[in-house]
């Protein structure tokens, strides 16, 4: 018994030291943990492509929670429906041009594009230094980074003007003492990046891969920063090439116009790049693997599409008078176009008919581009997550920038394809170059009605006063020079005081 | 003399011849020294003997202490009954009554050695006069067992039951001195009365009391740090699962707001020691039971899984000087938990019982079914709305529903809460033993929902010898609890009971759940079927407990070893079934939800501790120690939605799992440790003469929440105290029984952030999809950082001033605890937002900022009447203090917003208290166009003749732009109390006794979300009889504004309006008592026998509008309210 107890306290006694002398590698942290940070990751293939999967996830968002406020309902194309009241104020202060500094639709685009960015970074800094990777995957992991950044920056840059502007895997601190760059170096870097991208990035992917960044979607994308820069020559060049290639990247165009925005179809031909979203009947979310635009858009209340829709998204009459018509009423729209893009009175799916009139859209128009009836659960399970992509563009873009920058002359016939297949005679020959760049324009307008292009059009337009003459005319009074820039956000520039606002703000 | 004598030495046997020579050297010896080196070792012996031998008071003594007595039975066997009672004597004393007018006498040999021997009365004097007399106390009771001694003698006597003594001495200006445990030692000259009447005064008993301090225990007289402490009758008074709510309004500066009135406490208890010391760590107490130091579950449900029953005291260590023990976890205070453990002597079995009946103490009134029809209708029409065509006519409505379907009726209920505790203890001198078993179940006062709760305990104590002792603490517990949602804004029962239409039925008449048709224009689902159907459980097991060795070393010197576990593993299951209808449910498919978690935590502690004496008046009491803690989490979780499973599934059948598509199956997991600490703690007490005291400790802690460079940090404090009553000048002032001032300074740590910010981690949860395929196909995990990092990270150092003071008057009758704090939170960890532009979007931790807390407890307790066995006892407890923002740092606002309401937040902003609500200013109702035309736009971005019409609530244009917008808000008030307060009275009278105790908070503010729902038209729902006095013309209301759907104006912005004042006064516990007199009990052969009726939170005063002023968290989503509870109960001890 003694003995025991003698031994016990031996034990004791030797614990005591045991553990007081281990106490130094008792705290440093257990290398079992699956705890992964910035310096230990990127060590291999696998986390070389989880990594770029993530660079694409903020284009989910942006497509989900901003572009189309920014693109379209800021633009003459459509205005805000839905309830009206305090319902989508944010989107209200957008439409009627009196946005503040602390619009949430203005800090998500600026938020999501430098999430996209900081992680783009790390993919073009840490990739090259993986030893075990195969050489395909490298590159067209370094050339998706670049892609996306300049996409980004791109997104910024119009949006914003001079924004911050970094390559490196930036720090909490750099980033509350930043400053902004000059547009021309922003544009500098977003041309760099497409000219190294469309080297290294594949012109076609595997059934699994179909989504990812293409050497096609860089060509494209470098020619519409050149076409938004003014450049015509380069714009025209870049255009081309992808045109010349099409072959090598598949594109062409659908027959019907309606084929591009059916899910299946999704990464078709005409598509040059698009924004991928499944339905996993998730919850209201901008961030969620769903587009919300199926509910944000659907006639309101009506429960055509899932979770009964809500109308916020209503095409001007100025809008529907772009379309060709033979009569007074939307009837008589001869273009094809009409069809998928609008929801016009007497427009029926399954049991339902669109009304003359609805909550927030007094003339009973909807857009119905992206429209996934509710009863295709396949397509829209509920919970605003609907699994139709939405382009970011389309084959047809590339035409008509050709179209644009190359002049009538050599453009007419590729403008021509675009309108012949919406069912329209072919422009009339020997336009002048201005009467060239409206026909273009009204094209584009109608071609790419609600894919979030229209504002940035307006902006792009050689007269920089287009785009006030526009949104006077369109009736929005409040709109000024200083609307070509949205204010950098409030938040922001608490954060970091060397951040100016743009002038007006 | 005989000529074989057994002497007694650990049952050895020594040989006469040694025998004899040792008798006759201790006889020489006595001769020589005679009794004058008293040099003795402290050594405290309690013996309480009755008409025993003398032979075995000496084996008492040696089993509780080292001492070892020899003698020779011819000296001892006279047959001489002995009885002595005392209580923590030292041998000296003992020994002085012992052999008392006996011929024997004593002497310590060694350090442990005491002879006893035959004395031959050299020159002892013939005792000369003969004193008698009683011995009473202040109340007049007589004294047993007080000793009297004459000074410079071993002349010693005790008192008899009546109180009466009778002692020979020497001359008749001898001194006598009268002493006993808990009364003050007092002296007399003998002088010419020779029949004393002697009253003693009463030490305050207080100060003898045993407190729990970290790692060890001290008597409140050396106690020079701010600790507060309750008992077991305290904190079984109230019919609560949680034990942190039974502190409420006990402990002066200890605020604790219930979360939730939810059965079980599940809800969880806001605790906050002297107010909040971290704006984005924990403000959490760390608990400590039975020395394990319990890991932080946000204090969610920390203490709702342990018996209340089984608590023995809780003591609140509040200041630097008691919590800098506890280093890196001590900011916020420490509350010490002891259990209850076994005593020696007798065994007592204890069973408690107790039943009753709770039910909510006021529901919120609501618009029957004619006003509704009318106010709904109303609001639809000034928003340009269609009335909806079944509303129209309130005659009708009022004709076919009568009142309506009262909805708050339906969800809320009488229910019933019982409780049975049971407990044996007892044991030997050395090993003691308490088995407990507990069972309780609350029904909850909303429809469904219930608690129940088993909880066994087994705590033991072996004293091996002399030097080694084992003991160890065990707890096991379950509980199950069936919830419902009471605390999201938008899925509460409790809102969506408040807001259901009354001309909504609960039922179709063929009984299935009604609701969502179109004819209500309302589809927000049927409270009674989201009660009914879905099937939410929350079972959780633990397992707490230590086994701990102490070894004497050398006298003074202990090593203690203590090895702990806390393991808890939950199971959560929620089953939501499709059902024929629905009630506003349309199509709800089936879904299934499961998680498992698992919580271990493990405990290592060494401690040291050395006691000492020096020169009588010089104590010390010195500690050190190492300990080590382990918290890891584990879950693991799978979900099967959107599926059509039937009804009838067991929640285990397979089908539930074997989904039919993949989308309709989710998992997750976690797999980690949370936390390791190992630390070295330190102490040193220094007494003098029981009159000073002086407090060191020190802490060094290592964490590995922080990057290399930081992760030890040093915490240290000293405190010191000083009993005035002690000196001269004080010492014979009548009324002042004792005054002690004390002081503590230090500073002590909060190490609450998230583990590993010192890394930029990788978030692997992000998602993408590629490929051609439809529908959920696709999906690919995206990787990338989420949160920026700040390598730099430390501890949160919080220094604390403490002053204070204990004071006991009036013949001990009034006791005084007041203290004066602040504590400074220095290098604040703030939760920094980062820019965007860094490319991450969650908050990093910065040491950056300081928050401060100044503020008073004060505690009031004492006799107010006791005579003719009727006695009032009051106890009162007060807590002030004031936060404050003194640096933000880098981090120049906080923000947190509710996103359901336009505009509405919580802030944080220098100079003023920490997350004040920040919201709107009202001034009015625009009672007409005109003033819409002179006044800012109301809403910024529309058009103010269509957005706001009269009626609408006028917002205040702060910055004077002529647009109320975001810079228009401002402070609008805090949810921190001005003052809280407890006061207990106790009346006894015989065997009857009447305790009442109120609790209050005063000046604290809630945000009343509830009225967002109800006053509002922000859906077709229900209103609240507020609206009764709506605007409905020019003058009609200055206050409520008029009923519109949708709310153009934004009335329903976070403004002054919805924060309400809600000071409350409550009757928190009334308990009628009743013990059944000895002689009953004697008859029944029960030692005490006790019943009880009882009453929680019988009257409230409060002029806060919603269910109950008592909201955690200071924003009311419509909480689950607590109840009223009228409850009986027994007592029975064995």
């Amino acid at each position: 018994m003694k003995n025991n107890l003698l031994k016990t306290f031996l034990f004791l006694f030797l614990t005591t030291v045991l553990f007081t002398q281990c106490k130094k590698s008792l705290l440093s942290y257990d290398p079992t943990i699956p705890l992964s940070s910035v310096d230990n990751y990127y060590s291999n293939e696998a986390e070389a492509v989880i990594a770029v999967n993530a660079a694409y996830t903020p284009l989910s968002a942006i497509y989900n929670g901003a572009a189309w406020h920014l693109g379209d309902i800021m633009s003459d194309d459509s205005d805000l429906g839905g309830g009206g009241g305090g319902d989508g104020l944010e989107t209200a202060e957008l439409d009627n041009f009196n946005v503040t500094s602390f619009n949430p639709i203005i800090n998500l685009m600026w938020a999501q594009c430098y999430f996209g960015i900081l992680r783009t970074n790390l993919i073009i800094l840490k990739v090259p230094n993986i030893a075990n990777i195969t050489p395909a995957i490298k590159n067209r992991s370094l050339g998706e980074a670049k892609f996306l950044r300049a996409l980004y920056y791109y997104h910024l840059v119009r949006l914003f003007g001079d924004v911050p502007l970094y390559t490196n895997a930036i720090t909490v601190v750099e980033a509350s003492v930043i400053a902004r760059s000059p547009k021309a170096q922003v544009y500098a870097q977003i041309i760099a990046d497409l000219k190294n991208a469309e080297t290294l990035l594949p012109n076609t992917y595997g059934v699994n891969d179909k989504g990812r960044a293409t050497a096609g979607a860089a060509k494209g994308l470098l020619a519409a920063v050149y076409l938004t820069l003014g450049d015509k020559t380069n714009a025209a060049a870049k255009a081309k090439e992808v045109i010349d290639n099409s072959a090598v990247y598949g594109y062409g165009l659908w027959a019907d116009y309606a084929d591009n925005f059916k899910l299946e179809n999704e990464n078709g031909k005409e598509s040059v790049f698009e924004v991928q979203y499944r339905s996993g009947g998730g919850q209201y979310s901008d961030y969620g693997a769903g587009q919300k635009l199926n509910t944000f858009f659907g006639p309101r209340l009506q429960n055509v599409v899932q979770s009964a829709g809500y109308g916020w998204n209503v095409p001007t009459i100025n809008f529907m008078d772009q379309y060709e018509k033979t009569g007074a009423t939307y009837n008589t729209i001869i273009d094809k176009r009409r069809q998928r893009s609008v929801w016009i009175p007497g427009d029926v799916s399954g049991s339902y008919t669109q009304p003359s009139q609805l909550s927030g859209s007094p003339n009973g128009l909807d857009v119905k581009k992206y429209f996934i009836p509710a009863t295709n659960t396949a397509g829209d399970n509920g919970g605003w997550t609907c699994a139709l992509n939405v382009p970011i563009m389309r084959y047809s873009e590339i035409l008509l920038t050709y179209a644009e920058a190359a002049g009538p002359a050599l453009g007419k016939s590729f403008a021509d394809q675009v309108r012949v297949r919406a069912g329209l005679a072919a422009l009339p020959a020997g336009l002048s170059d201005a009467q060239w760049l409206a026909a273009i324009y009204k094209e584009r307008r109608v071609e790419f009605g609600f894919e979030m292009h229209r504002w940035y059009d307006l902006l792009r337009h050689p007269d920089p006063n287009y785009f006030i003459n526009v949104m006077t005319a369109a009736g929005k009074t409040n709109v000024a020079a200083k609307h070509r820039f949205m204010p950098i956000p409030q938040g922001e520039r608490d954060k970091n005081p060397a951040l100016t606002q743009n002038p007006g703000y | 003399m005989k000529k074989i004598a057994q002497y007694r030495r650990q049952h050895h046997v020594f040989t006469k011849k040694i025998l004899l020579i040792m008798k006759i050297s201790t006889f020489l010896l006595f001769l020589a020294l005679h009794v004058s080196a008293k040099d003795f070792a402290q050594q405290k012996i309690t013996l309480n003997v009755r008409s025993n031998s003398f032979t075995s008071v000496l084996k008492s003594i040696e089993k509780q202490t080292t001492y070892r007595f020899f003698y020779s039975d011819d000296v001892v066997e006279s047959n001489k009954q002995i009885s002595i009672v005392v209580n923590d004597a030292p041998l000296e004393k003992v020994m002085e009554i012992l052999l008392n007018n006996s011929s024997l006498t004593w002497k310590q040999m060694d350090a442990d050695k005491i002879v006893i021997a035959s004395f031959i009365k050299i020159d002892y004097p013939v005792k000369a006069v003969a004193v008698s007399g009683t011995v009473k106390n202040s109340k007049g009771e007589f004294l047993q067992a007080v000793v009297i001694r004459e000074i410079g003698t071993n002349n010693v006597v005790q008192t008899t039951a009546d109180g009466s003594f009778a002692i020979n001495v020497k001359v008749n200006n001898s001194r006598l001195e009268i002493s006993i445990v808990g009364y003050k030692t007092q002296q007399f000259v003998v002088g010419k009365s020779i029949n004393l009447e002697i009253v003693l005064i009463e030490e305050n008993k207080i100060l003898d009391e045993v407190v729990v301090v970290g790692y060890g225990t001290r008597t409140k007289r050396g106690i020079s740090t701010s600790i507060s402490s309750i008992t077991a009758k305290e904190i079984t008074a109230a019919p609560v699962a949680d034990v942190a709510q039974a502190l409420q309004g006990r402990v002066a500066g200890v605020t604790i707001a219930q979360g939730s009135g939810a059965p079980g406490g599940t809800g969880g208890s806001d605790i906050k020691i002297r107010g909040i010391t971290s704006l984005t760590g924990t403000n959490n107490p760390l608990i400590v039971v039975d020395g394990y130091p319990l890991p932080d579950q946000n204090a969610n449900n920390v203490l709702n899984s342990f018996g209340t029953g089984d608590i023995e005291r809780i003591d609140v260590l509040k200041d630097a000087g008691a919590t800098t023990i506890y280093g890196i976890r001590g900011s916020n205070g420490v509350i010490v938990i002891t259990t209850k453990r076994g005593k020696a002597g007798k065994s007592n079995f204890n069973v408690e019982v107790y039943r009753g009946l709770q039910n909510a103490w006021r529901l919120p009134s609501m618009l029957n079914a004619r006003e509704y029809a009318i106010a709904n209708t109303e609001a639809r029409v000034a928003s340009g709305l269609a009335p909806i065509p079944k509303l129209v006519d309130p005659n009708a409505i009022e004709a076919q529903y009568g009142n309506g379907t009262d909805w708050l009726g339906k969800i809320f209920r009488r229910a019933a809460i019982q409780n049975v505790t049971m407990n044996a203890s007892g044991g030997s001198e050395n090993a003691q033993y308490l088995f407990s078993a507990g069972y309780f179940k609350q029904d909850g006062i909303i429809y469904k929902t219930d608690f129940e709760r088993f909880n066994l305990r087994f705590n033991g104590d072996v004293k091996v010898n002399s030097r080694i002792k084992f003991g160890n603490s065990l707890s096991l517990n379950k509980y199950i609890e069936h919830g419902t949602d009471t605390y999201t804004a938008f899925n509460s029962n409790i809102i969506l009971a408040l807001t259901a239409p009354p001309t909504v039925k609960a039922r179709n008449p063929d009984g299935t759940y009604a609701g969502g048709l179109s004819e209500d224009s309302y589809a927000e689902p049927n409270p009674i079927y989201n009660l009914e159907v879905p099937k939410n459980n929350n079972v959780k097991y633990r397992a707490t407990g230590n086994i701990y060795a102490e070894f004497e070393l050398l006298r003074g010197l202990k090593l203690k070893t203590m090895f702990g576990g806390d393991y808890s593993i939950q199971e959560i299951t929620s089953l939501n079934i499709a059902t024929p209808s629905t009630g506003g449910r349309p199509t709800v498919l089936s879904s299934y939800f499961t998680q498992k978690s698992l919580n271990p935590d493990y405990l290592a502690e060494y401690t040291l501790t050395y006691d000492k004496v020096f020169a009588k008046k010089h104590k010390l009491n010195a500690l050190v120690g190492y300990t080590f803690q382990e918290s890891r989490f584990s879950y693991i979780n799978g979900s099967r939605g959107n599926s059509n499973f039937a009804y009838n599934v067991p929640g285990l059948d397979p089908v539930i799992f074997t989904p039919t598509s993949l989308s309709q199956i989710s998992n997750g997991a976690l797999d980690g440790i949370s936390g390791r600490l190992a630390s070295y703690v330190s102490r040193l007490n220094y007494d003098y003469d029981n009159r000073g005291y002086l407090g060191f400790s020190l802490r060094r802690d290592g964490s590995d929440k922080f990057g290399p460079a930081n992760k030890f940090s040093t915490f240290y404090a000293i405190s010191a105290a000083w009993r005035l009553t002690q000196e001269p000048f004080l010492k014979n002032v009548s009324w002042l029984n004792e005054l002690k001032v004390r002081g503590s300074i230090g500073t002590v740590g909060n190490q609450d952030i998230p583990a590993y910010k010192y890394l930029q981690s990788i978030n692997q949860s992000f998602q993408y999809t590629f490929g051609n395929s439809s529908g959920s196909g696709g999906i690919v995990n995206g990787a990338a950082p989420s949160s920026s990092y700040n390598p730099d990270i430390k501890w949160e150092k919080n220094e604390q001033l403490n002053v204070g003071f204990d004071a006991t008057l009036f013949k001990n009758r009034l006791n005084i605890n007041f203290d004066a704090y602040q504590r400074r939170s220095k290098d604040l960890i703030i939760a920094v937002a980062p820019p965007l532009v860094s490319g991450t979007y969650e908050t990093v931790p910065f040491n950056t900022g300081t928050l401060q807390n100044l503020g008073i407890d004060l505690t009031l307790s004492g006799e107010i009447y006791n005579k003719n066995k009727f006695t009032w006892v009051a106890n009162s407890s007060l807590g002030t203090y004031k936060n404050k923002i003194t640096s933000l740092g880098i981090s120049s606002l906080l923000e947190r917003g509710f996103q359901r309401i336009t505009g509405g937040s919580r802030k944080t902003t220098l100079g003023l208290p920490a997350d004040y609500f920040y919201g709107f200013v009202t001034e009015g109702i625009f009672q007409n166009y005109k003033d819409i035309a002179s006044h800012a736009v109301q809403t910024a971005g529309s058009d103010p003749t269509k957005s706001t019409a009269p009626g609408d609530i006028k917002f205040k244009d702060l910055n004077g732009d002529g647009v109320i917008d975001d810079k228009d808000r401002t402070n609008i008030g805090n949810a921190n109390p001005t003052f809280t307060y407890g006061l207990t009275n106790t009346f006894s009278y015989k065997n009857v006794e009447l305790s009442i105790f109120i609790q209050g908070s005063q000046g604290n503010k809630v945000l009343n979300f509830t009225r967002w729902y109800t006053e509002g038209g922000v859906s077709n729902g229900n209103y609240s009889n507020a609206v009764l006095g709506r605007w409905t013309g020019e003058g009609t209301s200055n206050s409520v504004p008029r009923l519109v759907l949708d709310d153009p104006n934004g009335n329903n912005r976070v403004s002054d309006r919805f924060v309400e004042d809600a000071s409350y006064l409550r009757i928190k516990n009334v308990r009628l008592s009743y013990s059944i007199p000895s002689k009953w009990a004697s008859r029944l052969n029960v030692k005490n026998t006790k019943f009880y009726l009882s009453a929680q939170n019988l009257l409230t005063v409060t002029n806060y509008s919603g269910f109950d002023p008592e909201v955690g968290g200071g924003v009311d989503y419509g909480f689950y309210p607590q109840a009223r509870t009228f409850f009986a109960g027994i007592t029975i001890d064995l």
